[in-house]
């Protein structure tokens, strides 16, 4: 039998273990393959979308904020060297009614013979989005665009047709029904460029921008989704957070189990030694265990995870009402979630038995050693020194003596190494604390009690480990929780501030990345402003540009002076900044203004169809649209600089009194229209659903850390019990009782368990007031912080209750 | 002479702890072994017995002294040289078996075979005689779960011989086993001695030692009477 054999017999023989190691190993690989999926998918919704219309050896030249100009702009620039042809185009986004849901579609017009045209007052619908919409060629279909509602004849677009035009996404219209439908007159607001092959992007690039006039400006297809870079980091950053923690977590429980495991087979590593298997050769039976344990991990994780990530695009596109494009399980995938699963096996297996393995036979044959190697004089410098290194990164990044990008990218890394530095602070002094409690726990618990303190306070280094996994939940626990409910009962209040209006009326449900916005005539909102209870309508547009060089969204608005200002200002400044906003300032978005480096009083540069434009910074407020990259702008100072672009939503407030009336109206006015309505206490209930599903999420997630806490516990409990065998033997023979012995354990695991709760919860409450610096410091936004009971209570209690539950579950060794 | 001594232990100490807790279960024990001797190694408890054969086997490392196997001085060698010395030289027979749970008898007999690279089909055949030398060829499938304590050692012993090496040691063999199967295990180690091959046994029964080729006796750390026959 040779030594796969022999390492495959060894994992078949304890089930049990072998399973929790390797469904440690999965949950860690499939955390961070479901992190990967999901952001590839969530990049690559709208990057495929725009690429597939363009091409993908594209460029595009557009106006900043998708506003008109000549289409006589397109014919030199076909001469510019490396471009081979530059077609005109409208491209805008429309509303498409439905019995369904009403839904935002790219609409695209270009000139015959450059890309599907059909003829006049007919609309080309792909045919999976004709199906999806009841539709059928030579039916009726409306559209909504910024000159109005469009009525239009159905012609479906096969398939094979739909391949060659690059995306499902679209409808295709001829060049005056787009003109029409989007108020352009004669203009066009795109120039498809196609680039020549083997031409070199970046010159051709250079040479476009350098030809084009002022106000034009020239972008990759997939740069129309910029605006959701913000969005996308924040997402990311939280889940390369997530995968961090989780793959932490995998790699404990596999080291746990692993140095159970190893306690278990001493004497066999010794007989293996005795029979002349030199130490490498005994390293080699555990590197191959690592190698099954990480390769099967690995596979199993990396499905786990596309599943996973499968899961959760459904139910955001659910919860959000958008179809995502399922996620797609790539090299790169398979390649993290088996390296991953690789790296955790190896590092938690097979690096800490090497020394293990070296250790002289006798010494293994030894029941009353301790384990071999345990006693490391460096862990304690070691982790003061990662400790030392965590909290500096962090502290730069505080206080943005860090770039953002540096910051950003450090910060994971930097907080994995504050955990790590404090559970090794912390942790190796938890065993001597409670045995200096020896009298008052054998007032409490009796002799058992006693034994139980004294047994684990002479094995410090195992009983170490299982306390500081307490510890680490613990922290773990409260900081994440406090973070995270702070956060989102801040964007409670900002939808409570920012949205004060009893109905919305748009023309579909709207894009969580703010990149597909269906524009409505102007005029709506005078006919809602006349209907029955209607006090006052208000306008909002979002306009994608630039600001000094950063993508944002420009939240152009029409404030009514009778309200109070809807903006989520910190400080008493609202009448100041409203009369600031009517002169022409902008108000920014605290992540804005924090990427920008700007404040109150500064000046930024907005691309502007008139070319670029200074524009006063008069206040910071809090915003969560575009993921913080926004930036608030009267109505009339956004239409000058931008021209007209339509109202995106329209806010309609009732009078005092007749909210109901209003109501009725203006869903019988929009039902005949084909517009979607938004009652006020429905975009509360989304919020409330979704603040409610992340809490949940939140929860379920604290609820993991707890059992893996227990499960941790549970390991060195169990280690140390195998490290006791004998002074259990001594015990039992000078007549306690087995009932006794099994008290002592008993006490032994409530006491690990727990004795990390009181530090974790300190330090968990210090974590979240650091994580709330960095993130202010990072991303700009300031979040107030409150102590919140139930997240203090609910991890140091569920840390309580794993600890007996460990307790209950020891077994009389 | 002394081209024919398997065994020479020369002035050995050995000495455990450090400071006041310091204790030597050797203090100068010196002894010779001829080849194809039968060696009983017994004295009283704490006397240094095992201590000794645990440096005959390499286990260990004499504090001061030297142990010559086979006139190579393993005191001298590194951790790894002293296994793949062991593995080549010398059979290790324990008193509580330490067959592996997850082998077979089979297998149990041909690890050491096939950590030393011995291909699947030698180690084997090579287990299967060895076994059979034990009589336990019919029990080759068997764990040692399901055999007795006697058939076990006796299994330990297949184990300690299918390398064929000069020197066999045996810690205790007989000290978990009832009278009859202590005899069986003995009886099987006695007949392992020969022109060849050595065997050194360490055993607290005095009735056992009396029919061993030769007694060396130890008390409190050191050989006491005559050190060998070959006048050492």
């Amino acid at each position: 039998m040779g030594l796969w054999a022999y390492t495959l017999r060894d994992i078949a023989r304890r089930p049990g273990r072998s399973l929790f190691t390797l469904s440690g190993i999965a949950v860690g690989a499939a955390a961070a393959v479901a992190a990967l999926v999901t952001i590839q998918a969530a990049r690559g919704q709208y990057r495929e979308l725009f690429e597939g219309l363009a091409g993908r050896s594209a460029l595009e030249v557009y106006a900043p904020g998708e506003a008109g100009f000549d289409p006589a702009l397109a014919e030199p620039l076909a001469r510019v060297p490396g471009i081979r042809a530059a077609f005109p185009e409208v491209q805008a986004t429309g509303g498409l009614p439905s019995w369904r849901s009403n839904a935002a579609v790219v609409v695209r017009a270009c000139r015959p013979g450059d890309g599907p045209s059909p003829p006049d007052g007919v609309v080309l619908v792909p045919e999976q989005l004709a199906d999806a919409h009841g539709m059928r060629p030579g039916g009726r279909l409306r559209l909504w665009g910024t000159a109005g509602l469009g009525d239009y004849t159905v012609s479906v677009l096969p398939p094979a047709e739909t391949r060659k035009a690059g995306s499902a996404g679209f409808v295709a219209v001829s060049l005056p029904t787009a003109r029409r439908l989007f108020g352009l007159g004669e203009q066009i607001n795109l120039v498809r460029l196609v680039v020549e092959d083997g031409a070199d992007p970046r010159a051709v690039r250079e040479a476009v921008a350098s030809a084009l006039p002022p106000g034009l400006c020239i972008r990759e297809p997939s740069a129309r989704a910029d605006i959701t870079r913000g969005l996308r980091a924040a997402a990311s950053c939280g889940l390369t957070g997530l995968t961090a923690v989780a793959l932490g977590a995998a790699g404990y429980i596999v080291f746990g189990l692993a140095q159970l495991n190893l306690l278990a087979r001493r004497s066999e590593f010794a007989v293996l030694r005795t029979l002349g298997a030199p130490a490498r050769q005994v390293e080699g039976v555990l590197f191959r265990s690592a190698l099954i344990f990480g390769a099967c991990g690995g596979v199993l994780g990396t499905l786990g995870g596309a599943v996973l990530s499968w899961a959760f695009l459904r139910g955001a596109g659910a919860a959000a009402g958008l179809a995502l494009a399922p996620p797609r399980l790539g090299w790169e995938e398979i390649a993290l979630g088996l390296g991953l699963a690789l790296g955790v096996s190896l590092g938690a297996i097979w690096l800490p038995a090497r020394r293990f393995c070296r250790t002289p036979p006798l010494t293994l044959f030894r029941p009353e050693n301790q384990v071999p190697g345990e006693p490391r004089h460096w862990t304690t410098p070691a982790a003061l020194g990662c400790l030392a290194i965590g909290l500096w990164v962090l502290a730069e990044c505080a206080t943005g003596r860090l770039s953002l990008s540096t910051g950003r990218a450090a910060f994971p890394p930097a907080l994995a190494l504050t955990l790590a530095g404090l559970a090794g602070v912390v942790a190796p002094r938890l065993p001597p604390t409670i045995a200096g409690l020896e009298r008052p726990v054998r007032f409490v618990f009796g002799v058992e009690g006693a034994l139980a303190v004294r047994l684990f306070a002479e094995r410090p280094d195992g009983a170490a480990r299982a306390c500081g996994v307490g510890f680490v939940a613990v922290t773990l626990a409260v900081g994440f929780g406090h973070s995270v409910l702070n956060a989102l009962a801040d964007v409670r209040a900002w939808t409570d501030r920012a949205i004060p209006a009893d109905l919305l009326v748009r023309g579909a449900p709207p894009d969580p990345g703010f990149v597909l916005n269906v524009p409505l005539p102007e005029s709506l909102g005078d006919e809602l402003r006349a209907l029955d209870g209607v006090a006052g309508v208000d306008r909002i547009a979002f306009v994608p540009t630039a600001a000094n060089g950063a993508p944002v969204l420009v939240l152009a608005r029409t404030f009514a002076p009778e309200r109070s200002l809807p903006l989520a200002v910190r400080a008493d400044e609202a009448d100041a900044l409203r009369l600031a906003l009517a002169r022409g300032d902008a108000v920014l978005a605290e992540g804005l203004a924090n990427t920008l480096r700007v404040s109150a009083g500064d000046f930024v540069s907005l691309d502007t169809p008139l070319g670029p434009r200074r524009v006063r910074v008069a206040g910071v407020v809090v915003e969560f649209a575009a993921g913080g990259a926004a930036l608030y702008l009267d109505w009339d100072t956004a239409a000058s600089l931008f021209g007209p672009s339509g109202a995106h939503i329209f806010l309609v407030a009732a009078h005092t009194g007749q909210r109901a009336e209003a109501e009725s109206a203006v869903v019988r006015y929009c039902a005949g229209r084909g517009l979607s309505v938004q009652r006020n206490r429905e975009l509360r209930t989304a919020v409330d659903e979704l603040t409610r599903g992340l809490t949940a999420g939140l929860w379920a997630l604290l609820a993991v850390v707890v059992v893996i806490a227990a499960l941790g516990v549970a390991n060195g409990v169990a280690a140390l019990a195998i490290e006791q065998r004998d002074d259990v033997r001594c015990l039992r023979a000078v007549g306690m009782s087995a009932r006794r012995v099994r008290r002592m354990l008993r006490l032994q695991a409530v006491l690990l368990g727990t004795a990390g709760a009181p530090g974790g919860a300190l330090c968990g409450i210090a974590l979240s007031l650091a994580l709330d610096r960095v993130i202010q410091g990072l991303w700009g936004y300031q979040v107030p912080f409150q102590i919140r009971w139930g997240v203090l209570s609910w991890s140091v209690g569920g840390s309580i209750l794993a600890a007996l539950a460990v307790g209950a579950a020891t077994r009389d060794h | 002479m002394t081209d024919e001594r398997s065994v020479v232990v020369h002035h050995v100490t050995k000495v455990y702890g450090v400071g006041a807790a310091q204790v030597a279960a050797l203090r100068g024990a010196s002894t010779a072994v001829r080849a194809g001797e039968f060696v009983a190694v017994t004295g009283p408890s704490g006397c240094g017995k095992s201590t000794l054969l645990h440096l005959l086997a390499g286990l260990d490392t004499p504090t001061t002294g030297t142990v010559l196997i086979n006139g190579t001085d393993i005191g001298r060698l590194d951790e790894d040289a002293r296994t793949a010395f062991r593995g080549r030289h010398i059979g290790v027979v324990f008193q509580s078996f330490n067959l592996l749970g997850i082998l077979t008898a089979e297998e149990n007999v041909a690890l050491p075979l096939t950590l030393g690279g011995v291909p699947a089909v030698t180690a084997t055949r090579k287990a299967r005689a060895a076994l059979d030398r034990v009589g336990l060829g019919a029990r080759a499938k068997h764990r040692p779960t399901e055999m007795s304590g006697g058939e076990q050692q006796r299994v330990a012993v297949a184990r300690a011989i299918v390398t064929d090496p000069s020197l066999i040691l045996a810690d205790e063999p007989t000290g978990n086993l009832d009278a009859e199967n202590g005899r069986a295990v003995f009886d099987l180690l006695r007949g392992l001695a020969g022109a060849r091959r050595t065997v050194v046994l360490v055993t607290h029964d005095p009735a056992l030692a009396a029919r061993a080729d030769r007694v060396v006796r130890l008390a409190d750390g050191v050989v006491v009477g005559v050190p060998d026959a070959s006048g050492l």
